[in-house]
C-alpha cells in the first residue's frame, strides 16, 4: 500500500443526509488525479476528510502510507491542501504569510527562504511581496495560497477548485506549477468544474455522484465506460455518467 | 433640485426606495448584533426591545413629574441640558464617523449602486440620510420615552427632544461625511480610513477621558458653576433648544437641514471620487529594491505570536477598539502616581481587572476570530500546541503593558507588587482560557459585539472577581479583615473557569464530528 499517495477506504460522512457514502479511492504516487462531480456530489467533503480537516463517520484515510486518523501530524507533514477560498491573512504581506506557513510546518530558514523566493518569482508575486494581501485580486490570493501550500515541498498536493476565478495567465501559471510538481515526483489530486483542465492534465479521473465513486479511469477508459467513441469529450463522458442534463 | 424632487418617491429606483434599503441595512446590522451564532433571535430581540421600551417609558413617566416638581432652576437646567447635548454630540460624532467610513470603504455595494441608472446624487443623499437615521435611531431609542411621556404628563416641551436629536444627527452626520471626504481629497483613501477610525474611537472615548481628567482635578463642578454664572449665552443657546424654546429649536433644525442639503448638493462629486479612490486603497506602494526579505521565526510559538501581533497592529479599527479599553487605564495612572505616599489598594486591583480584560479581548481576536482555521488545522501540529501559542500571543502584550506600573508598585510596596504580579499572570491566563474554552468562532469585524455572549459574560465575571480578590487581599493583609471575602471572590473566578470548562466539554463531542481529525477547533 505504500505506493499509494492517498487511499480512502469505505469513507462515509453524513450531515443529516449522506454526503460521502462508503467511498473507496486510491491515488498512486506521482499521479495527477482529478475528482469530478456535479454540485453537492461530496467532492469537497471527501477532500476535507482526506486532508484531516473533517473527521469521517466511518472508514479510513491513508496518506503516503500513514493512517490519518491514528497519526494526523505524521500524515499532514507531507501533505498540502488548497481550498477553493484562499486561506490568506488580509493584513499580512506575502513574505510574512510564507514565514508563518513555514513556521506551521516547522521549516527552517535555510530551506524555506530560497524556496519562498523561487515560488514568489514563479508565481509572479515578487513585485507584490511587500504589499498587504488585502489589496490582492482573487487570483493573486490563490497564487499566494498555492505558494504557501508548496513551501514545505509536499509530496501530496490536494486542491479544491484551484483555478476558479483565475485569469488565463494566472491559470496557466498554476497549471504549469502543478504539472511540474507531478514531473518532480509529487502527486496532485484536484477537483474542478473546468473539465478541459481535467481532460488535459489528469492521468486518471474519478467521477463522484451522491457521495459514491461511480466511475474511474483514464479518459479512454471513461469513454468506453460511457459508451462513447474516441471523439467523445470529457464533458460528454461526464454528462453521460452522471446523468446530468446537457 | 427638480430632478432630485423627481427622485423623491417611493417607487423602485427612487431616492426614498434607496433610503428604505439603507434603513433596512442599518436594522439588519442591529439584528445581526442581537442574533448570536445560528440561533435566530429575531423574536427574542423584538420582545426584549419592546420590554425595554416599556420600562424606559415607565421610568420616564415617573421621572418627568419629579423633574418638574423638584428639578433644577431654569438656568441650571439650561446648563445641564447643554452639557448633556455636548456629550451627545461627541458620541454622535463617533457613530457618524464610523458610518461615513462604512459608507465609503466597507459596505462594498457602491459599485453596484453607482453602476445602476440611479443618479449619484440620489445614492449619496440616501446614504447620508441612512447615516443620519442610524445616528438618530440610537439616541431616540433612549430619549423618545422622555418625549412621549412628557407629552402624556402635560409637558409637551419634551417633544423638542425629537427635533434636537434629528437636527443634531443631520449636523453631525454631515460634518462627519464632509470631514471624511475632505480627508480623502487631502491624504488619500487609505490614510483617511485609518485616521477616521482613530478619530471615531477617540471621539467615543473623549467623554470618558474628559470626565476623568475633570474628576481628577475636581473641575467638573467648577466648570458647571462657571457656565451657570458666567457669560456662556452662546453655548447655552443649545441647551435652550433642548428645553424646547422655539427660536433655538428652529435655529438648530434649520442649521441641520441646511448643512445636510449643502453636503449632499455640493460634495457628491467628492463622494464618487472618494469611492473610486477607496476601490484602490488596498494597494500599497511599490516594493523596495533588492527583492523580498524574509525573517523566518524559530518555532511555531514565535511564528504564531509574530503573526497574531502583526494582524492586530495593522488592523486600525480593531486596534483602536482594543486601545479604547486601554484608554480606560489612564485614570489609573492618576490614582497610582498621584498618591505616592499612600498607595491605593484599588490600583493593584484595577491593574488586574484591566489587564485581564485586555487579555480576554486579545484572546477573542486571536483564538475565536482566526481568519484561516483550515490552514492551522491542515498543519502537522497538535491543536494543544497551537492553543498554547495563541494563549501566549494574547496574554503577553497586556502583561508587558502593565509591567511598569507593577514594578513601580513593587518598589514602593513590595508585598503589594508581588501579589499584584501573581494575580496579573493568573487572571490574564484565566481570561484567555475562558475564551479558549467557551468562545464561539466569529469574525474580527464583530469584535465590539464579542462581549455579549456566554464567554464574554464569564470573562467579565472572572476579571471582576480577580480584581475584587486582589483588592480584598491587599486590604486584608493590611487590616486583617476581609480575607474570607477574598476567598469568595477567588471562588467566583474559579467557578467562571469551571463553567467555561463545562461548556468546552459539552462542545467537544459535537466538534469531533465537524472538526479536524484528532483535535478540536483551535477556538
Amino acid at each position: 500500500m505504500r505506493d499509494h499517495a492517498l487511499r480512502l477506504q469505505s469513507l462515509s460522512k453524513s450531515f443529516g443526509r449522506p454526503a460521502v457514502d462508503h467511498l473507496d479511492l486510491a491515488v498512486r504516487r506521482g499521479e495527477f488525479y482529478a475528482l469530478l462531480g456535479p454540485n453537492g456530489a461530496g467532492k469537497t467533503t471527501t477532500l476535507r476528510m482526506a486532508t484531516g480537516l473533517l473527521a469521517p463517520d466511518s472508514g479510513s484515510v491513508e496518506v503516503l502510507g500513514v493512517d490519518m486518523l491514528k497519526d494526523p501530524s505524521a500524515a499532514k507533514r507531507h501533505l498540502a491542501y488548497l481550498p477553493d477560498e484562499p486561506m490568506v491573512y488580509a493584513k499580512l504581506k506575502p513574505t510574512e504569510y510564507l514565514e508563518f506557513v513555514a513556521g506551521l510546518w516547522g521549516i527552517g530558514a535555510a530551506e524555506a527562504a530560497p524556496r519562498a523566493r523561487h515560488l514568489l518569482d514563479w508565481l509572479d508575486l515578487t513585485k507584490h511581496a511587500h504589499e498587504l494581501t488585502e489589496g490582492f485580486s482573487r487570483g493573486m490570493k490563490q497564487k499566494l495560497a498555492l505558494a504557501g501550500a508548496l513551501i514545505h515541498s509536499p509530496q501530496l498536493l490536494i486542491l479544491d477548485e484551484p483555478l476558479t476565478g483565475l485569469d488565463a495567465a494566472a491559470a496557466r501559471q498554476v497549471k504549469d506549477l502543478l504539472q511540474q510538481h507531478v514531473a518532480d515526483g509529487g502527486t496532485v489530486v484536484l477537483t474542478t468544474h473546468i473539465l478541459e483542465v481535467a481532460e488535459r492534465l489528469a492521468e486518471r479521473i474519478g467521477v463522484i455522484r451522491a457521495g459514491r465513486l461511480i466511475a474511474e479511469g483514464t479518459l479512454d477508459e471513461l469513454r468506453a465506460l460511457a459508451g462513447l467513441g474516441a471523439a467523445g469529450t470529457l464533458e460528454d463522458v461526464f454528462l453521460q455518467l452522471t446523468g446530468e442534463p446537457a | 433640485m427638480t430632478k432630485l424632487d423627481g427622485a423623491l418617491n417611493g417607487a423602485a429606483g427612487g431616492t426614498w426606495w434607496l433610503l428604505r434599503h439603507e434603513v433596512r441595512m442599518v436594522f439588519s446590522a442591529t439584528r445581526k448584533l442581537r442574533a448570536n451564532g445560528k440561533i435566530s433571535a429575531s423574536w427574542l430581540g423584538t420582545s426584549l426591545t419592546v420590554v425595554l421600551q416599556l420600562l424606559l417609558h415607565w421610568g420616564a413617566y415617573l421621572l418627568i413629574p419629579l423633574i418638574h416638581r423638584h428639578g433644577p432652576t431654569p438656568a441650571l437646567a439650561a446648563v445641564l441640558a447643554t452639557a448633556a447635548l455636548l456629550v451627545g454630540v461627541t458620541l454622535m460624532l463617533a457613530t457618524a464617523l464610523r458610518g461615513s467610513v462604512a459608507a465609503l470603504f466597507e459596505r462594498g455595494d457602491l459599485d453596484l449602486l453607482l453602476s445602476s441608472p440611479l443618479p449619484a446624487k440620489s445614492i449619496f443623499f440616501a446614504r447620508l440620510l441612512g447615516i443620519v437615521v442610524s445616528v438618530a435611531g440610537i439616541f431616540l431609542f433612549f430619549l423618545a420615552p422622555l418625549a412621549n411621556m412628557g407629552l402624556l404628563t402635560g409637558h409637551p416641551q419634551w417633544l423638542a427632544l425629537y427635533v434636537v436629536v434629528i437636527a443634531l444627527a443631520l449636523l453631525v452626520s454631515s460634518c462627519a461625511m464632509l470631514l471624511t471626504l475632505i480627508l480623502v481629497r487631502l491624504i488619500g483613501a487609505r490614510r483617511t480610513k485609518v485616521l477616521v477610525q482613530v478619530l471615531s474611537a477617540v471621539a467615543g472615548a473623549l467623554v470618558f477621558l474628559l470626565s476623568q481628567a475633570a474628576n481628577g482635578r475636581n473641575e467638573l463642578g467648577a466648570r458647571l458653576q462657571e457656565m451657570l454664572h458666567g457669560d456662556w449665552s452662546g453655548v447655552l443657546w443649545l441647551g435652550h433648544a433642548v428645553l424646547g424654546q422655539p427660536a433655538p429649536l428652529a435655529g438648530l433644525l434649520a442649521a441641520g437641514v441646511a448643512l445636510f442639503f449643502f453636503t449632499t448638493r455640493t460634495t457628491r462629486g467628492f463622494f464618487v471620487s472618494g469611492v473610486q479612490q477607496a476601490a484602490g486603497s488596498g494597494r500599497a506602494a511599490a516594493a523596495p529594491s533588492g527583492g523580498p526579505r524574509f525573517k523566518f521565526a524559530r518555532g511555531l510559538v514565535r511564528a504564531t505570536m509574530v503573526k497574531e501581533w502583526r494582524l492586530i497592529a495593522r488592523d486600525t479599527r480593531l486596534l483602536t477598539q482594543v486601545l479604547l479599553r486601554l484608554l480606560y487605564m489612564l485614570p489609573l495612572g492618576f490614582i497610582i502616581f498621584k498618591n505616592s505616599a499612600t498607595v491605593n489598594h484599588a490600583a493593584g486591583a484595577s491593574l488586574v481587572f484591566v489587564c485581564a480584560s485586555l487579555a480576554g479581548s486579545l484572546a477573542w481576536i486571536i483564538m475565536a476570530a482566526e481568519d484561516a482555521p483550515d490552514l492551522l488545522a491542515s498543519a502537522p501540529r497538535s491543536a494543544s500546541l497551537m492553543r498554547r501559542a495563541k494563549l501566549a500571543a494574547a496574554t503577553v502584550p497586556p502583561l508587558a503593558l502593565v509591567l511598569l506600573p507593577v514594578l513601580w508598585l513593587a518598589l514602593h510596596q513590595p508585598l503589594m507588587g508581588v501579589v499584584t504580579l501573581i494575580a496579573l499572570l493568573l487572571s490574564s491566563l484565566a481570561s484567555g482560557i475562558i475564551v479558549m474554552w467557551s468562545g464561539r468562532p466569529g469574525a474580527r469585524a464583530d469584535f465590539q459585539r464579542s462581549g455579549g455572549g456566554v464567554d464574554g459574560t464569564l470573562q467579565g465575571v472572572s476579571c471582576l472577581a480577580w480584581g475584587a480578590a486582589v483588592w480584598l487581599l491587599l486590604a486584608g493583609l493590611e487590616h486583617g479583615v476581609w480575607l474570607k471575602w477574598c476567598a469568595l471572590a477567588l471562588g467566583i473566578a474559579l467557578a467562571a473557569l469551571l463553567i467555561a470548562w463545562g461548556i468546552h466539554g459539552a462542545r467537544v463531542g459535537r466538534w469531533r464530528q465537524q472538526s479536524p481529525v484528532g483535535q478540536v477547533k483551535v477556538a
